[in-house]
């Protein structure tokens, strides 16, 4: 850290601190509803009020601090405070309300307010530069808070593949070579080169019909690269008898299962049973 | 006069029957104040309303809001569906169970208020998370939380990891966490069809843990599963009647009552149905096996593939399938023979049957040569996973390597799917094989949890559902151990 940080009230803080001030004024303000008489009783416990809280306020409203890599100072009005070294805390802990107790060899235990705009860098750099000091608890929450200083990842989401759901096995009919140069499993060499020849010289000149091959699952698009592969695999006399099996699913239109009408399944899925739980969400 | 002191006492009390000799219990504070509350407010209110009826009568519903909040979160907030306001209600007046959590719990509850939204908001999902990302310790409530965001961003696969972790959470856990949790991976199963699944996690004592919904729910899969085994009409009916949400399931209770509980159900070979429901192909044994392998891909049911695998053996035993093949095999002048070709077809449609083979019933699937040999490929992959996964544990814990807390959660969420998967259809050897796989990998990343990152209601998950599996199989000198590390405490 190269150069010092300064830590200020934030905003909201100053605000609530100054609020303070809103409630003489007002109890002064309703005076002029009642008797006169009480108006210079009301407006001297008023302002002696506001006397009483202005210190508070004021260093609520004002917090200033200035830590750098060799130590840290309160620059609050009213309250500044010298310089302590780092090398002078022996501990430091979480106090009441997150704040953050700093004590050592020096005389009072000083008090770092959590609220404080940048309050973070100083938490980060305790974490990172001071772990000694720290108690375990308080490292724990620092830890916890601002994920620092540790190897904790972040959150992470697990991917979202479906247990239990199989890869897409019609792939074997979708990509198979017959149904990809449209021929039947007992077709000769001679019948493989012609057709994917003839193929590729359509898919050249865009022809619209060869731009898309029949399978048991429906269509699915025939580019020149599947041609190609296709009349590759029907080249190599092994893969051509595998290719040749699976081929011989005959088809009299898309494949869409088996006889089982869905409808009368006991076992098939409910739907609706997330909004049975009250849950419409996604 | 105001009891201050005997409530005082109280909270004293309670904190030291719950060991908190020095620090408070949330709970016993949270208690006590309300109580405190009660006594001071309520001669008030009554005073008020005396006073002035109109104005002292909704004085009177908010002091019952505030005393209430349990009741007013699950009667009014979340039916209404509004996240915002159920979240600032339960973070300021939290109910006692949520009080070791309050921003956790306000998140869980304000998730729930948003899933009864017809449209999702993400605006509100990115709002609660970030609120509930203040909380700095991740319990049971904050778990349930992320996972019910999680499903609203649709993330379902995050959501099951961690509500199966949170299955096996001690019982002194807020139910409302074990309720959320179960109920939605009961819905989500129930949804995709999984009905043995929805059979698994109703088991237990349902009623008696606030899970009524889940053990009927439960009870009809039984049913709609087992239908010979499965439970009768009259429990049927009444496991419906004691769970809530009674109207919405009532489609569904129709559709068990309709399955017939009798043996025949179970005994005729709906392979065998299928198969002479298929038209004249049934004359070639390939075409035939090739047409039901096509429609158990398509839509997989138990009896869909019941009949690919008979279908499979089949075609096997045909003599004209063999010759088809050889003479196939010399046409085209191949260098290993038909008998190779032929395995590899019926391996490549073994390693397809192998995913879909949990639909079968265990019993019809030592019945078909091709179903069984699918089943042992998805069980050594299974064991293969868990294998991976037990390794990972295991060098993460030597290594001190953390993940973020829901990640830890997951984890282990995942570790166990995969061998309850194994262990619901498996032998009793196949079990103690994967409990010795287990064992030592998940205790001592349980006893890591528990002792160096603090996270002991998860670490306590594990030795639980480590001690219930050495029961199972069992293995008396781990549950001695086991046992003992449960007894050391879950962080509540």
């Amino acid at each position: 850290m190269s150069d010092a940080v300064i830590l200020r009230a934030s905003t909201s803080r100053q605000l609530t601190s100054s609020t303070i001030f809103a409630f003489p004024l007002i109890y002064w303000g309703l005076g002029f509803f009642g008797d006169p008489k009480d108006r210079m009783e009301m407006l001297v416990f008023a302002v002696s009020f506001t006397v009483a809280c202005g210190y508070f306020v004021l260093v609520a409203a004002c917090a200033k601090w200035r830590f750098d890599e060799l130590g840290i100072t309160r620059l609050t009005p009213l309250t500044r405070r010298a310089h302590v070294a780092w090398s002078d805390v022996r501990t430091i802990h979480e106090g009441s309300w997150r704040s953050l107790v700093l004590s050592g060899t020096f005389r009072k235990a000083v008090i770092v307010p959590r609220g404080l705009v940048g309050i973070e860098e100083l938490h980060h750099f305790v974490l990172a530069h001071l772990p000694g000091t720290l108690s375990d608890h308080t490292r724990r929450v620092l830890e916890r808070r601002f994920g620092a200083a540790t190897a904790v990842a972040i959150p992470v989401d697990a991917p979202e593949v479906i247990e239990g759901e199989h890869e897409d096995a019609t792939v074997r009919w979708r990509g198979n070579p017959f149904f990809v140069l449209g021929l039947s499993p007992e077709c000769s060499r001679a019948d493989v080169e012609r057709s994917g020849q003839k193929l590729l010289a359509l898919l050249a000149i865009d022809s619209g019909p060869a731009k898309r091959a029949t399978t048991p699952f429906g269509e699915v698009d025939r580019t020149e690269g599947s041609v190609r592969a296709a009349m590759a695999e029907l080249r190599d006399p092994e893969k051509r008898l595998s290719h040749e099996a699976w081929a011989r699913l005959t088809f009299a239109g898309p494949v869409t299962g088996v006889a089982v009408p869905k409808g009368d399944d006991p076992t098939r899925p409910w739907e609706a049973a997330m909004i049975a739980l009250g849950w419409r969400g996604p | 006069m105001i009891p201050v002191g005997a409530i005082a006492v109280a909270i004293r009390m309670m904190n030291q029957r719950h060991g908190g000799a020095t620090k408070n219990e949330p709970r016993a504070v949270n208690l006590g104040l309300r109580l405190l509350a009660s006594v001071i407010l309520i001669p008030f209110t009554i005073a008020f309303t005396h006073a002035q009826p109109g104005p002292g009568a909704v004085a009177c519903v908010l002091l019952a809001m505030a005393l209430l909040p349990a009741l007013t979160l699950r009667a009014l907030l979340i039916p209404l569906g509004l996240p915002r306001t159920t979240y600032w209600f339960a973070f300021l007046t939290p109910p006692v169970a949520h009080s070791a959590e309050v921003r956790g719990g306000a998140a869980l509850v304000g998730a729930l208020a948003l899933g009864r939204r017809r449209s999702i908001d993400r605006g509100t999902i990115d709002w609660l998370d970030l609120h509930l990302a203040r909380e700095l310790r991740l319990r049971s409530l904050s778990i349930a939380a992320a996972g019910l965001l999680a499903a609203l961003r649709g993330k379902k696969e995050t959501t099951r990891l961690l509500f199966l972790a949170l299955e096996g959470i001690s019982s002194r856990a807020p139910r409302i966490a074990r309720r959320t949790a179960r109920s939605w991976l009961v819905a989500d199963a129930a949804g995709r069809g999984d009905w043995k699944e929805v059979t698994a996690l109703g088991r237990g004592r349902g009623v008696r843990l606030g899970l009524r919904w889940p053990y009927a729910m439960g009870t009809i899969a039984s049913r709609l599963t087992e239908a010979a085994a499965g439970p009768s009409n009259a429990a049927l009916w009444f496991a419906w009647l004691l769970a809530p949400h009674r109207r919405a399931t009532y489609p569904l209770l129709r559709r068990a009552l309709a399955v017939p509980r009798s043996p025949e159900r179970e005994t005729t070979p709906a392979a065998a149905r299928l198969l002479h429901a298929t038209p004249s192909e049934a004359t070639d044994p390939l075409d035939l096996a090739l047409r039901a392998h096509a429609g158990c891909l398509t839509n997989p049911t138990a009896e869909s593939v019941l009949a690919a695998g008979h279908a499979w053996d089949a075609a096997r035993d045909s003599t004209a399938v063999q010759s088809l093949f050889a003479r196939r095999a010399l046409a085209l002048e191949t260098h290993t023979g038909a008998d190779a070709a032929m395995s590899r077809l019926l391996e490549s449609a073994e390693a397809d049957l192998a995913p879909l083979v949990e639909l079968v019933h265990a019993r019809s699937v030592t019945e078909s040569a091709m179903l069984d040999a699918a089943f042992g490929r998805a069980h050594r992959r299974a064991m293969e996973e868990i294998e991976t996964r037990a390794a990972i544990l295991a060098e993460r814990t030597t290594d001190k390597r953390a993940l973020h807390v829901s990640g830890e959660w997951m984890e282990w969420g995942a570790l166990r799917r995969h061998c309850e998967r194994i262990g619901r259809r498996s032998s009793p050897s196949a079990r103690r094989a994967t409990f010795t796989v287990v064992y030592r990998p998940a205790c001592d990343y349980g006893a890591w949890l528990f002792n160096v990152r603090g996270e002991k209601l998860l670490a306590n998950a594990i030795f639980r559902w480590l001690a219930q599996y050495a029961r199972d199989v069992g293995d008396a000198t781990a549950l001695a151990v086991l046992e003992r590390n449960v007894k050391v405490g879950d962080g509540e």
